[in-house]
């Protein structure tokens, strides 16, 4: 079991962000979370990513209580991929993936061989070598995408949350993050896609949950319903099959 | 790469060395190495020499500060200067000397302690009104240090209006920024403070690198965000509290010199923090050194000058950010 929240509650100013949530996500399992905007989707993603703590109810990630697990501990296991980026000051890519290695490096201490060779290792095998010396405020939307990745890579987690992956990224950013999903999940890698557009992740993931005013429509097993995606979106949706591949639309 | 640095390091050394020499009254460098008291030799070693280490300590502490705050805040116009920590510890050391505090506590001047609360008290102002309103946009944070720098100048300006006329002029001419000292009693103080300072720095840059891409960033790493953050900023109001208490509220070498070196070494975060230490120093000797010469006799108070550059250069880097966007 890699995640595991029992009957979880969340507040912000007095009003119900999330209720209720029960989700068991198991190793190897590929999650997409979706639903309108405002239905707590993030605040989900951010609580399974410690970022929040003032939670009512039991998270737990690697059977430890997230919210007793220490920093260290937690990016040796989860790396959490915001929306966006916030970096105002230049920084070295180089520092950004070896930053992958800080959770392993005692404090006061440099990076050592070991970590070098794993951040040889992943800059060789996703083709990083042109970009390492550059700042990162200089790569476009995808290649930025990709060396945050590389990133979680290098620091070696079993579980990868992302927050709207394809938001500000053109379609061929967009179909190599979808490559990169695919191929990490078939690696063993767990992961959690958060995102209201559905219809590109759909035919990608094996497990949805359908969020809504902050509680569970649906979660489990990927099943294309008309009925959770109209109680979920108040939108229809359709689907039809061209060349083996499945097309999610709205019917409107 | 390494030319640039040869280069850089070698001119400073000649400028820092050479400048002591140089000034209103000439030296006569006969009498510096002959043995007995010489009126030129006991301005050469006890005014000179200890003024230009302390402008050096002192530039190179606050260009240091000035680059670990833009780090920690994100953003290269979040400096002690700019957002009133620098105000707050002078309004601090102006009442210790109002309340003639020169009770040594723990081997510390009186002054140094409430210069050192001062800044600590201003920095965790502006952090709870960035917790308030939840954002710790530049906006925000240079807002704050607006209305600070307001509050500490009037109550600066009331301590000065309560004290005796000779006691103003003094604290006037402290508040403008100044070097001159004499012996080495200050530098024998900020020394051992500024190596920890300094090797400190070097030690956290990677946490330096980690927390300037965001807290979330830094935190999804496995670093501990918070007590890095209360570890940094006790740790810079202490040594900008001591230096403003010392020199006083010398402005924007702190904004100056980090914008410097990051357009030369970009994203190499260890190379900005050489030349920053470097530059920062020798950037503040050689406007004490202009300070000294510009019309003699008379000595021009160094903040004025710093403050002379500083602002136009804050405008100038603040147009070219919002064009930015």
């Amino acid at each position: 079991m890699q995640i595991e929240i029992k009957d979880l509650t969340y507040c912000l100013n007095r009003k119900k962000i999330l209720q209720n949530i029960d989700l068991k996500i198991k190793d190897g399992d590929f999650w997409l979370i979706f639903g309108p905007n405002g239905a707590g989707k993030t605040t989900l993603l951010k609580i399974m990513s410690g970022l929040i703590h003032d939670f009512q109810g039991d998270a737990r990630v690697k059977g430890s209580d997230i919210k007793k697990i220490s920093t260290r501990e937690m990016a040796k296991v989860i790396s959490y991929q915001p929306q966006f980026e916030e970096f105002s000051l230049p920084i070295r890519i180089r520092d950004i993936l070896l930053a992958g290695r800080y959770p392993y490096k005692s404090f006061f201490k440099n990076y050592s061989k070991e970590d070098y060779r794993v951040y040889d290792e992943v800059v060789r095998q996703l083709e990083l070598e042109p970009f390492v010396d550059r700042d990162i405020n200089t790569l476009s939307g995808g290649e930025r995408k990709k060396v945050m990745l590389a990133s979680a890579f290098i620091q070696d987690v079993s579980i990868i949350l992302f927050d709207e992956p394809f938001t500000f990224l053109d379609p061929e950013a967009v179909s190599n993050l979808k490559k990169m999903m695919v191929e990490m999940n078939r690696m063993g890698k767990t992961l959690v896609v958060v995102s209201h557009n559905f219809e590109t992740l759909f035919p990608l993931v094996n497990k949805i949950i359908a969020l809504k005013q902050g509680q569970i429509v649906y979660s489990g097993k990927k099943v294309f319903d008309k009925d959770i995606l109209k109680e979920t979106y108040n939108t229809a949706f359709e689907r039809i099959t061209v060349k083996e591949k499945e097309i999610i639309f709205l019917d409107d | 790469m390494t030319k640039k640095y040869l280069l850089i390091a070698v001119v400073g050394l000649v400028i820092l060395l050479l400048l002591p020499f140089i000034g209103v009254i000439k030296i006569d460098l006969q009498s510096l190495v002959s043995t007995g008291e010489s009126t030129d030799s006991f301005i050469f070693w006890q005014l000179r020499v200890p003024r230009t280490l302390l402008a050096f300590l002192v530039g190179s502490t606050l260009a240091l500060s000035g680059l670990i705050f833009q780090n920690i805040f994100k953003n290269s116009l979040a400096t002690p200067y700019t957002l009133g920590v620098s105000s707050g510890a002078a309004a601090g050391a102006v009442m210790a000397m109002k309340l003639k505090l020169s009770i040594a506590f723990l081997g510390l001047n009186g002054i140094y302690i409430y210069g050192f609360t001062g800044a600590l008290v201003t920095i965790f102002i502006i952090l709870a009104v960035a917790k308030i309103v939840k954002s710790f946009s530049i906006y925000t944070l240079l807002m704050a240090g607006i209305a600070l720098n307001f509050f500490f100048s009037s109550f600066i300006l009331l301590i000065q209006y309560l004290l005796e006329f000779t006691e103003t002029i003094a604290v006037l001419r402290w508040l403008m920024g100044g070097l001159s000292i004499s012996g080495y009693s200050e530098i024998i103080f900020l020394l051992p403070l500024y190596l920890f300072f300094v090797i400190t720095t070097f030690l956290l840059k990677n946490e330096l690198i980690l927390i300037s891409g965001g807290d979330q960033f830094a935190y999804s790493k496995g670093m501990n965000v918070k007590t890095f953050r209360i570890f940094i900023f006790i740790m810079v109001s202490f040594i900008v509290g001591v230096v403003v208490s010392i020199a006083g509220p010398i402005g924007f070498v702190g904004l100056i010199v980090p914008h410097i070196s990051r357009l030369i070494f970009k994203d190499d975060f260890r190379s900005v923090i050489y030349f920053t230490i470097f530059i920062g120093g020798l950037l503040l000797v050689i406007t004490d050194f202009l300070a000294r010469i510009l019309i003699p006799p008379v000595e021009i108070p160094v903040g004025i000058i710093t403050s002379f550059l500083g602002a136009p250069f804050f405008l100038f880097i603040l147009i070219s950010k919002l064009r930015e966007n």
